[in-house]
């Protein structure tokens, strides 16, 4: 008889540290051969199988809707039926300290990043392949942690637990989110927590705006507004490099290339597309980029990749008659833009969250005065 | 009325004599081998030849040739006290004069396949020409001149052979030495032999005007002896000749009977002449200026950056080496090709030239078991505008051609002051692998990578044999190609490590890199078939390790391809030199000093290198696998690099 394996969590993308349990695929105690999809998970970006490596029955302590740490257990593979989950965590016990001392299942360049992250071999996952990826993420999870965040992750969060806001627990109940949603929530705290956000609008004339696109029509056929505001956003961060960067370690930050996201949420959940190198694409390559992306998000065929890697965000509400709001900065972003509908007065709202600590209100309204003049002529 | 004749031979003796004369009282550095007594021997031989088509090639007593064939006193003076006025710049002095048909060189011997292929660049282009190579009696021990003998006679070479009988080879008489006849040799391979004597001159004019017109009608070699004395040391002074003997010779010397019978009329306008111009070529040349600038080197050079390549030329390495051969056969009709059995149907020990020959009848040729002298007809071909290239069937061969790559191939563009080009190209399999044994499996490119002139190309399992030999079109320096018969069935185009991708160096002859996806955690450098070695090895530490090697393979190992091998270690910081050659003053030498002496990155640098066990390399597969570099050698290395 074998000994019991682990299924570890993977790691689909580099921003996630943490992956919601969609749903089991496997009863507790289940049979499975290999290749049996064991579980279904999502991040903030996808959903997908965790499969099965080997045969053996399935056991596991998570509920679904749990929130899992990207690397931990997921669940066990065990040659016999009749074993317990706390036998298989003690068995795992166990062998961690001999198992700390087998190198040939680290890679020699994780052993390397260990020494450099003061990363242990008891914070790994005690079996399976460890690698420079794995360890990163246990140091960064290790860094990110906070007790709130902990809490977070808990199935079962009690509002005692945070005596100070007790009343507020008591008044209230929890609301239902989607995974996704509780992904990104978390998420939006850790960047919130360091972000000093800010804000400025600048209007502009909604029908030189059309005109503008009429224009730009009987040239090269149908321009959206989302379309121009990418081409002409990209066209002016080569100028404004601190709104296509971001703040960390203490020092700002800035891309080398311009790949503008655009927010799309039209009842597939909210996702961010990239239009890949939007400084490098003439008008016509931002219009296909885009239509395609939007074409594949309807499909739900985006890729990791397509929703990677963005630099700038442009979230575009004027379809849905908003005409102000506070766009919300994106992880390792600086700024994002807003687009609202015309007002009343035909004014139509640019609206540029940034993060003060890289730039400032002038500079921000000096790139939104651009922008229209670009957007209006 | 004094002949004229003797007129040429006293103004060549009165140069010789000034020289001496300069040599002792230190005006001239270097050696001097002076003609004095041989003078007429020249004289006839230049009287012989056509000046506007005939070739001399001389030896390192070449002074009277050379005066006698071009008459130019004044650069041979300047030549040898060093000016930039000289005939080859000061470079050659001496012994090493090239011009107006004429060629000479200091080593022994290997003047006469050098000649031999001269010839036959002639007789290719059909000039009707007759070169003529002057060889000494003391020449007679150097086998090379035999495997020329043969050649020439078999492939009806026009070369005329003029040796030089004075008895001595430097001190030595040739009763000690010289076993057999003289013309004996030469008529064993069917050649037409002649003998003569500078005493009874006129009749060895019409010697060799004879034998010349036997060279240049029927195209054939021939040999003449000519009988002759020394009356001066070997050079400068050094002289333990019995004096008696000497005092003899000088007493039947015809110029010293000529100068004799004039008595006191010896001041005849045509001497007074003479001596004049010996004195002003003189007082010019010691009023000239050493040359400023430095010899030539090669004029290939290495790579600055890197250029990322999509395209990959199909086909293994064998089939690319003979469709690189058979386009550059098409593409130029001076291309010639010479080795052992290199003709259909057995088309090289390799079938590198599998019917090359029978599209190509008269240029692909079997040559005799004779190393040196096909190299040698190499040279010879190539200083003639041909361009021949050469198969040495094992590369364990080439220290039979060490003497005509080091000092004729390599030295002639510089030597003789860029008035000349040898583009010879030799290639030649080396590499073990295959149980050849310690005289068959050998990589011997670390002996030939340090010779000034001479390019060294390593192929690779990534070269584009076909981009490669283009651009070997335009090399105007001789190249030593290193190919390696387990290479010969690889293909450039095989998939590349999991990751990795593949870019060139802008080198002429560019050098390969595998940069593997991200930042590279070390610089391998990769010689020869030690490149496949280390892409496993690479495709082993990136899936198991997470090690990334950047992987670099030169294809000019002489001049070095270094600066992209610089660029990379400045990043990692860690070096490993693998190669197949023999353990230590080897290629890897070469590139840790280019990258240390230069290194100024962040990371301190790191280095190792691996190559064969330094002994000859074992018949037995098992033991020869123990010798030679292996692949878990190469990982293992990086892991200890990885971690130092």
């Amino acid at each position: 008889m074998r000994e019991p394996s682990q299924v570890l969590v993977p790691q689909m993308n580099v921003n996630d540290d943490n992956a919601v349990i969609v749903a089991w695929q496997v009863p507790r105690g289940g049979r499975v051969n290999p290749g049996d999809v064991i579980a279904t998970l999502e991040t903030t970006k996808a959903t997908f199988d965790v499969h099965a490596e080997r045969a053996g029955y399935v056991f596991y302590e998570h509920e679904p809707k749990s929130i899992v740490a990207v690397g931990a257990v997921l669940a066990w593979i065990a040659d016999d039926q009749n074993v317990s989950l706390d036998q298989l965590k003690a068995a795992n016990a166990a062998s961690v300290e001999p198992d700390a001392l087998d190198e040939s299942r680290y890679t020699r360049k994780a052993l390397r990043r260990m020494r450099e992250l003061g990363v242990t071999p008891d914070e790994l996952p005690a079996s399976g392949r460890i690698d420079v990826a794995t360890v990163e993420r246990v140091a960064a999870a290790r860094a990110a942690r906070t007790d709130d965040y902990i809490a977070a992750r808990s199935a079962s969060v009690t509002p005692a637990a945070n005596p100070a806001d007790k009343v507020a627990f008591e008044l209230a109940e929890p609301l239902e989110q989607s995974p996704s949603k509780i992904i990104e929530a978390m998420r939006l705290s850790e960047v919130y927590h360091a972000i000093v956000p800010s804000l400025v609008v600048v209007p502009a004339a909604a029908e030189r705006v059309e005109a503008k696109l009429a224009t730009l029509a009987a040239g090269i056929g149908p321009v959206s507004l989302l379309e121009l505001v990418l081409h002409e956003t990209a066209a002016l961060l080569a100028d404004y490099r601190e709104l296509n960067g971001f703040y960390a370690q203490g020092r700002a930050w800035t891309y080398r290339e311009i790949s503008i996201g655009f927010a799309v949420n039209a009842g597939k959940s909210l996702r961010v597309p990239i239009v890949r190198n939007t400084g490098q694409l003439s008008q016509l390559d931002i219009c296909r980029a885009v239509r395609d992306l939007t074409l594949r998000y309807f499909r739900e065929e985006l890729s990791m990749q397509d929703v990677s890697g963005g630099t700038f965000t442009v979230t575009d509400l004027s379809g849905v008659g908003v005409t102000s709001f506070t766009p919300v900065l994106n992880e390792r972003q600086s700024a994002i833009l807003g687009l609202c509908a015309p007002d009343a007065g035909g004014q139509q709202n640019l609206v540029l969250a940034f993060d003060h600590r890289m730039s400032d209100g002038m500079r921000a309204a000096t790139f939104l005065g651009e922008l229209r003049e670009r957007l209006e002529t | 009325m004094i002949d004229t004749r003797l007129q040429r031979a006293y103004l060549i003796r009165l140069v010789e004599e000034r020289l001496l004369a300069l040599f002792s009282e230190g005006k001239v550095a270097g050696t001097t081998h002076t003609c004095i007594g041989q003078e007429l021997s020249a004289v006839l031989l230049a009287e012989s030849l056509d000046p506007e088509r005939d070739i001399i090639f001389s030896n390192h007593r070449c002074h009277g040739h050379f005066i006698a064939w071009t008459d130019d006193v004044e650069g041979l003076i300047a030549e040898i006290m060093g000016t930039s006025a000289g005939v080859c710049t000061g470079i050659g002095g001496s012994q090493h004069l090239c011009g107006r048909r004429f060629f000479s060189n200091g080593v022994q011997g290997g003047i006469v396949p050098v000649a031999a292929g001269l010839a036959f660049a002639q007789k290719r282009v059909g000039r009707r020409s007759v070169v003529a190579v002057c060889i000494g009696d003391g020449t007679l021990g150097e086998g090379v001149i035999y495997e020329t003998f043969n050649m020439a006679a078999k492939w009806g070479l026009p070369l005329l052979i003029l040796l030089e009988n004075n008895l001595y080879a430097q001190s030595t008489h040739q009763r000690e030495t010289l076993a057999g006849d003289i013309c004996a040799r030469a008529a064993a391979f069917g050649i037409t032999t002649y003998a003569g004597s500078t005493w009874d001159y006129r009749t060895l004019g019409e010697t060799l005007h004879e034998a010349v017109r036997l060279v240049r009608e029927r195209c054939v070699p021939a040999f003449v002896r000519v009988d002759t004395y020394r009356l001066a040391a070997h050079s400068k002074g050094d002289d333990n000749r019995d004096a008696t003997e000497i005092a003899e010779f000088a007493a039947r010397d015809p110029v010293n009977e000529m100068l004799a019978s004039l008595g006191t009329r010896r001041d005849v306008p045509e001497f007074v002449g003479a001596r004049e111009r010996v004195d002003r070529a003189v007082a010019q040349a010691a009023a000239g200026r050493p040359r400023d600038v430095l010899p030539a080197t090669v004029g290939i050079r290495p790579g600055t950056v890197l250029r990322r390549v999509t395209q990959i030329e199909e086909g293994t390495q064998l089939e690319g080496i003979n469709r690189a051969l058979r386009a550059w056969l098409r593409a130029d009709d001076r291309v010639v090709l010479i080795g052992e059995d290199i003709r259909s149907p057995y088309g090289g020990a390799f079938k590198i030239t599998r019917g090359l020959s029978d599209e190509f009848p008269d240029r692909v040729i079997n040559a005799p078991i004779s190393e040196a002298g096909i190299v040698g007809i190499g040279n010879g071909l190539a200083l003639g505008g041909a361009r021949p290239i050469i198969e040495i069937m094992f590369g364990d061969f080439l220290t039979l051609c060490c003497d005509q790559l080091v000092n004729h191939a390599a030295k002639f563009k510089s030597m003789y002051a860029e008035k000349v080009r040898a583009p010879v190209i030799v290639r030649t399999p080396m590499g073990g692998g295959r149980g050849y044994g310690p005289t068959h499996s050998q990589n011997l490119e670390k002996h030939f990578v340090g010779v000034p002139g001479l390019v060294v190309v390593v192929m690779h399992g990534r070269v584009q044999v076909g981009a490669m030999y283009e651009a070997l079109r335009d090399v105007e320096d001789p190249v030593l190609i290193i190919e390696n018969k387990l290479l010969y069935k690889e293909r450039a185009a095989a998939p590349l490590p999991p990751g990795y991708a593949l870019s060139e160096t802008d080198a002429s002859l560019p050098g390969t890199v595998l940069s593997p996806a991200g930042e590279p955690d070390l610089t391998v450098v990769a010689f020869g078939r030690m490149s496949g070695l280390a892409e496993r090895a690479a495709a082993s530490l990136v899936e198991r390790e997470e090690i990334a090697p950047e992987l670099i393979f030169p294809l000019l190992a002489s001049p070095l391809d270094i600066q992209v091998i610089r660029d990379s270690v400045a990043r990692t910081g860690r070096l490993l030199v693998v190669e197949e050659g023999a353990a230590g003053f080897d290629l890897a030498s070469e590139v840790i000093a280019g990258v240390a002496t230069t290194y100024s990155g962040q990371k301190p640098l790191h280095v190792r290198r691996l190559a064969a066990h330094p002994a000859p390399i074992p018949s037995s597969i098992e033991l020869e696998r123990l010798v030679l570099p292996s692949e878990a050698g190469i990982y293992d290395i990086c892991l200890e690099l990885f971690d130092a």
